[in-house]
């Protein structure tokens, strides 16, 4: 093996690679007509995590996931799975599982079908056995209690009451392969040496066996099991009837689909439906999970109930899954990390607590949390911030030098990305920067459809040779950047207005009573919505609307004055220019 | 450091699998669509070509040099100074297809009202049994039929009136159940609310069916009218049947006219003036075609859905 | 003024409504029930009867019971066996071969349109194209190019002169023609159905470890069974009508030969000489009908649904726990 010169770079994305189950590095992806809907995708996923990517509809969740399990191609960066390259390898070699959002179950196979269709057409690796040995084994076993199995062979004659056919219900029973339980059926029990005699045979015939693999460098042991200088013999081979029918019945059993086994997709419901998915997935034995906004197709309640499963699932398994959803519930409760994506861009990469409490920049802070945030607007001096008619909060010293550093550190990059516009290797870049920052700032509304005009051959003929459209000569990314540094330089230069966010929990409020004291905040209930165990209360103030969790015993109603509290420690402070979290 | 990230390294992306099949599909589509072209360019070229050409150079598609001629086609238009057959045979077929378009629109859509907005005892039975005579092969009916048109026609002596013939190739057709189930597909997708509304503000049956239903289901009734025509301009078993105990030549449709240019005697048949004929009374049919060949494809493809 | 009570005004009323909406009923089911009985019912009705009977239609006074004698005759008769019978055998062993072709050759039309090459578009209408066509036109066009003097276009080509409207070999013009011809119905509705099968179902069988015939065997075939199903009852009872194209492609030779049991009904019915057979004719539509509903009732049989629910591992599971 030739010894490749790596670079550094090189050197760093092969340790994460070696390092995490499932790396994501610099991952893109690009549309030939739409655009770049995923832009520098980087994530490096443990085993066991439970990763929930979650955004609004367009902002390239699916598409991520869909360029892990190798059904979209990966315009640019790189995937490692389990410490290989795996840009390339298709679907069926990642060793994984997608469990989708519309089921997509064979409609004309049943529950067992289905679930045993991946173990049906693939070769798996196993380890090699002596068949005969081992069904020599185990009648042997059974032949040294005659009492019991004879007794259990009698049993299964009885179809009707065992419900099944005498060879399953011998195999069920005394544990034994096929093979052997159709021996025990033919044998004759009736004989009182037969028993004695055929244990002779049997023994005889393991011996003769194992003398046969020890001449051929083999060791037999007592399972049956081939091993080579202490190693077992793998060998790929399709799996057998019965190893399959094990299998599927093992993941029916964890996902209760037993009385199911034999319906068609059809004669189900949603929720079996899913987790017919589900079973399909786990009982391929894999190690990761994909699964693309399983629970949408199901109703509140159920949703519920299927979302506890997956993670109790997820755990007892041990699996790594990924998950994409577009409900911020599922991913606040489900996940152990958070990936909040926007318009292609990663917004955020952390625990639930850390993105609930600490989020890194406006969209993140919208998206997450029910209800939303409370977003207002106050004027910064250098000292303090002014919000609304008087109410002032002062800021501490540690924030006033965040502040001053943040803002320094923006207009550096901004003035950097403003550059990159003159010079064509860089502009690619810079676009790509204001884009982030607009990904950032945006709604987390999904984008209103345009509906296209019919095409046709007499539309297409007036595009190609209708009026040329005027093309500006100044990218609209520059100017929006040259906008924005404007306004960050002002930031530092005298009063700033900046956006503040505090989370309902955050506020306390109180009836108010006689006239409202000095400096203390009153503002007028106009919608109070008791969720039976606390209200929702909004309220206007500082121009905006708030809502607040207060206790149900407060019997609250529309137009009570209500006294408000703001816990400053736990406003967080956003820069309305680019987004992002100041303090 | 693993094989798979010298892989990485090297940077060898693995065939695009994809696009060859776009490929080899693309050149058996144009092999195949080139045959399936080609009738038609022969017929449109032989039909400018003269007799002899024809004979002398049977494997030119299109006449040699020189040999391009119209006369094919003015010399069944106007013949002795009178307008000659074939514009009096595509007359007759068009008349044909439009008062039988006329026809199974107004009684089949009516029915289908009926069915699927107007409540009445055994409606549901009455629509069972009426798709289950799909399943009786109507030729069982034909040689009755025939005999009540020959029958009524002798007893009335208006056996030999074209009117009397065309009403008989007309009606027997325009009751088709097909027609009658897909409509009431279409309707029951119509929400019953709009009718309802309507009826509540006392609107008629007539009238909400006129002016509320059937503009609703417009795109329905622009593909069966479309398969009618081509069903109707095409149809040739029953209109042979009755046309052709007829003396008079001018009375036949154009498919019906058409098959006599047919099962020439080898070598020996106006083979040029047949192709102009043909390539003639295609006109109605391509015109039509080329404007909504969209819609009757996807049409075609939605009739035949999920049972 | 004797005063009504409230019952008895509202029972009047409804009575009165119902006879206006049983009015309204009638008037938009008349039409067509009305053409539906006169041009099918009544039709199939007196067919049924008239196969009992000798009777010709342009001098009714001849009507005469015969019973089963027609049918009989049908059985017995050599020269309906060399018509009616020759034409049912030839057409059932053209059947044999048209149909299938008539599914396998849109199916794989079907599916090449369906990878969308560039133009596909254009593709699709050139194939619809010639369904539009009448047969007659069909005709004209297959018979000149298959002419059998060396001047007709294949043979010129060939540098043959086969005779190709002659014998046995005509039937292979009236496979090409009836191809070309009526690729296109199948086909569209074959697209379709390609189309609507949910892509999830493929990407699925991809990540279950399945190959192209794993996805062709697993995911495409199934579903789009109710549309191959359509086709093929459609193909089936169309051919076994067979009428058109033996009608059309003919040679001077051959032209007494009678190729499909439409043809036999259509000729006879047309010739005034044997006006006074319009019983026998009628007992041989009869016949005819009935191999077709065989068919078709066996092609509804073979392609039955499968339902869940045998409870073949429900049983073993509940021995596994």
């Amino acid at each position: 093996m030739e010894k490749y010169e790596l670079t550094p770079e090189q050197q760093q994305m092969l340790e994460r690679a070696d390092r995490y189950f499932v790396s994501l590095q610099n991952v893109e992806k690009v549309y030939p007509k739409g655009g770049k809907v995923v832009c520098d995708f980087n994530l490096d996923v443990e085993k066991h995590e439970f990763i929930v990517i979650v955004g609004p509809s367009g902002c390239g969740k699916s598409t991520t996931l869909r360029m892990i399990g190798g059904l979209e191609e990966i315009s640019a960066g790189n995937l490692f799975l389990d410490g290989e390259y795996s840009n390339f390898k298709p679907s069926k070699d990642r060793k994984m599982a997608m469990v989708f959002q519309s089921y997509a179950l064979y409609p004309q196979m049943t529950v067992f079908e289905n679930i045993a269709f991946p173990l049906k057409i693939n070769v798996f690796p196993v380890v090699k056995k002596d068949e005969a040995c081992i069904v020599a084994r185990q009648m042997t076993e059974c032949l040294k209690k005659p009492d019991v199995t004879s007794a259990i062979v009698r049993e299964s004659a009885n179809t009707k009451l065992t419900g099944a056919k005498p060879v399953e219900y011998v195999m069920a029973r005394l544990n034994v392969v096929r093979a052997c339980a159709k021996e025990l059926l033919k044998f004759d029990w009736n004989d009182p040496v037969a028993a004695a005699k055929k244990i002779a045979e049997l023994e005889a015939f393991v011996a003769a066996r194992e003398e046969e693999s020890r001449a051929q460098g083999l060791e037999l042991r007592e399972n049956g099991e081939l091993f080579r200088d202490g190693a077992p013999v793998i060998v790929r081979e399709k799996l057998s009837r019965d190893e399959i029918a094990e299998r599927v019945f093992r993941a029916a059993r964890i996902l209760d689909l037993g009385p199911y086994l034999d319906r068609l997709p059809r004669e189900l419901s949603g929720g079996q439906m899913q987790r017919v998915a589900l079973g399909r997935a786990i009982v391929k034995n894999v190690s990761l999970f994909l699964m693309d906004e399983p629970l949408s197709n199901l109703d509140a309640k159920l949703r519920l109930t299927m979302r506890s499963e997956i993670v109790k699932l997820h755990n007892s398994i041990g699996a790594t899954t990924i998950y994409v959803t577009h409900d911020q519930t599922e991913a606040m409760t489900m996940a152990s990390r958070v990936v909040v994506m926007s318009k292609g861009f990663i917004q955020q990469i952390d625990t639930p607590a850390n993105i609930y409490n600490h989020s890194a920049n406006l969209f993140v802070a919208r998206f997450i949390g029910s209800p939303s945030i409370n977003l207002f607007e106050g004027e910064y001096d250098g000292d303090s911030i002014r919000v609304g008619d008087g109410y002032r909060m002062q800021m501490s010293e540690a924030f006033q030098a965040a502040y001053r550093a943040f803002y320094a550190r923006k207009i550096e990059e901004f003035e950097r990305c403003l550059e990159g516009f003159d010079d064509i290797e860089r502009r690619q870049k810079s676009i790509e920067y204001i884009h982030k920052i607009e990904s950032a700032l945006a709604d987390s509304a999904p984008p209103i459809v345009v509906r296209k005009k019919k095409e046709n051959l007499f539309t297409r003929l007036g595009k190609r040779f209708g009026k040329k459209q005027q093309t500006t000569g100044v990218l609209r990314e520059r100017e929006v950047a040259a906008e924005k540094l404007g306004k960050l330089k002002e930031a530092l230069e005298g009063k700033f207005t900046l956006t503040l966010g505090i989370r309902p929990e955050n506020i306390g409020v109180m009836r108010a009573e006689g006239a409202p004291a000095e400096g203390k905040l009153v503002a007028e209930t106009s919608a109070a919505e008791l969720l039976g165990a606390e209200y929702d209360l909004h309220f206007e103030l500082f121009g905006r609307n708030f809502i607040v969790k207060a206790p149900a015993q407060g019997n609250y109603a529309v137009g009570d004055k209500l006294l408000v509290t703001l816990c400053e420690e736990n406003v967080i402070v956003f820069d309305p220019v680019t987004g992002d979290r100041i303090n | 450091m693993n094989d798979a990230s010298i892989f990485f390294l090297e940077k060898k992306k693995p065939k695009k699998r994809v696009n060859v099949s776009k490929i080899v599909s693309f050149f058996i589509l144009l092999i195949v669509c080139g045959l399936f072209v080609f009738p038609f360019v022969y017929m449109l070229g032989t039909s400018l070509k003269t007799e002899e050409d024809i004979i002398l150079h049977p494997l030119g598609i299109f006449p040699a040099k020189g040999g391009w001629t119209l006369s094919n086609y003015t010399g069944f238009i106007i013949r002795d100074g009178k307008l000659d057959n074939v514009p009096k045979w595509m007359f007759n077929s068009f008349v044909t297809c439009i008062v039988s378009i006329a026809v199974t629109l107004i009684i089949c859509t009516l029915v289908a009202y009926a069915f699927a907005f107007l409540n009445f005892r055994g409606r549901k039975m009455l629509f069972t049994t009426l798709i289950m005579t799909m399943t009786i092969p109507s030729v069982i009916g034909t040689t009755a039929q025939y005999s009540m048109y020959a029958n009524i026609g002798t007893l009335t002596k208006l056996i030999a009136n074209p009117v009397y013939i065309y009403f008989w190739i007309i009606m027997p057709g325009t009751a088709g159940v097909f027609t009658v189930y897909l409509l009431k597909n279409a309707l029951d997708a119509i929400p019953p609310e709009i009718v309802e509304s309507a009826r509540s503000d006392g609107a008629s049956n007539l009238r909400i069916y006129f002016r509320i239903v059937m503009p609703l289901i417009k795109s329905t009734l622009l593909l069966i009218g479309l398969f009618c025509f081509t069903g109707s301009w095409n149809s040739l078993l029953w209109p042979q049947l009755l046309l052709s105990g007829t003396g008079e030549q001018g009375y036949l449709t154009i498919t019906v006219a058409l098959i006599g240019y047919t099962n020439q005697v080898d070598g020996w048949s106006a083979k040029a003036v047949a192709m102009a004929t043909s390539a003639f009374s295609m006109i109605p049919i391509l015109i039509i075609f080329i404007f909504t060949q969209r819609r009757m494809i996807e049409g075609m493809a939605t009739t035949g859905v999920k049972r | 003024m004797e005063k009504k009570s409230v019952f008895e005004t509202s029972k009047r009323e409804k009575r009165k409504e119902q006879t206006k909406n049983r009015a309204v009923v009638a008037l938009f089911m008349a039409p067509f029930f009305l053409n539906f009985t006169l041009f099918f019912l009544v039709p199939v009705f007196m067919g049924l009867i008239l196969s009992f009977f000798q009777y010709n239609p342009y001098d009714s006074a001849k009507t005469a019971f015969v019973g089963f004698d027609n049918f009989v005759k049908l059985f017995t008769n050599p020269l309906i066996r060399s018509t009616f019978w020759h034409g049912m055998k030839t057409t059932l062993l053209f059947d044999v071969v048209a149909v299938p072709l008539m599914l396998l050759i849109p199916l794989g039309l079907a599916y090449l349109v369906y990878l969308e090459p560039p133009g596909y578009k254009i593709f699709r209408a050139v194939i619809y194209l010639p369904t539009v066509v009448s047969i007659s036109i069909v005709g004209i066009i297959f018979g000149a190019m298959f002419d059998g003097a060396s001047t007709g276009l294949i043979n010129a080509w060939l540098g043959t002169e086969i005779k190709w409207m002659d014998g046995t070999l005509r039937w292979v013009v009236i496979m090409l023609a009836s191809i070309w011809w009526q690729t296109g119905t199948n086909f569209v509705i074959l697209l379709a159905a390609l189309k609507n099968v949910p892509k999830h179902l493929y990407e699925a069988c991809e990540i279950d470890g399945g190959g192209r015939w794993h996805a062709f065997l697993y995911v495409t075939l199934p579903n789009i069974r109710g549309s191959l199903e359509l086709c093929t009852f459609n193909t089936l009872i169309g051919y076994l009508s067979l009428y058109g194209q033996p009608t059309v492609l003919n040679s001077y030779l051959n032209q007494g030969e009678i190729a499909s049991p439409m043809m036999f009904i259509q000729q006879w019915l047309n010739d005034f000489s044997k006006a006074n057979l319009t019983g026998l004719v009628t007992a041989s539509a009869i016949v005819f009908a009935i191999v077709v509903i065989f068919f078709t009732a066996i092609e509804k049989i073979v392609t039955k649904d499968r339902k869940g629910g045998k409870d073949v591992y429900e049983r073993r599971f509940n021995l596994f726990s």
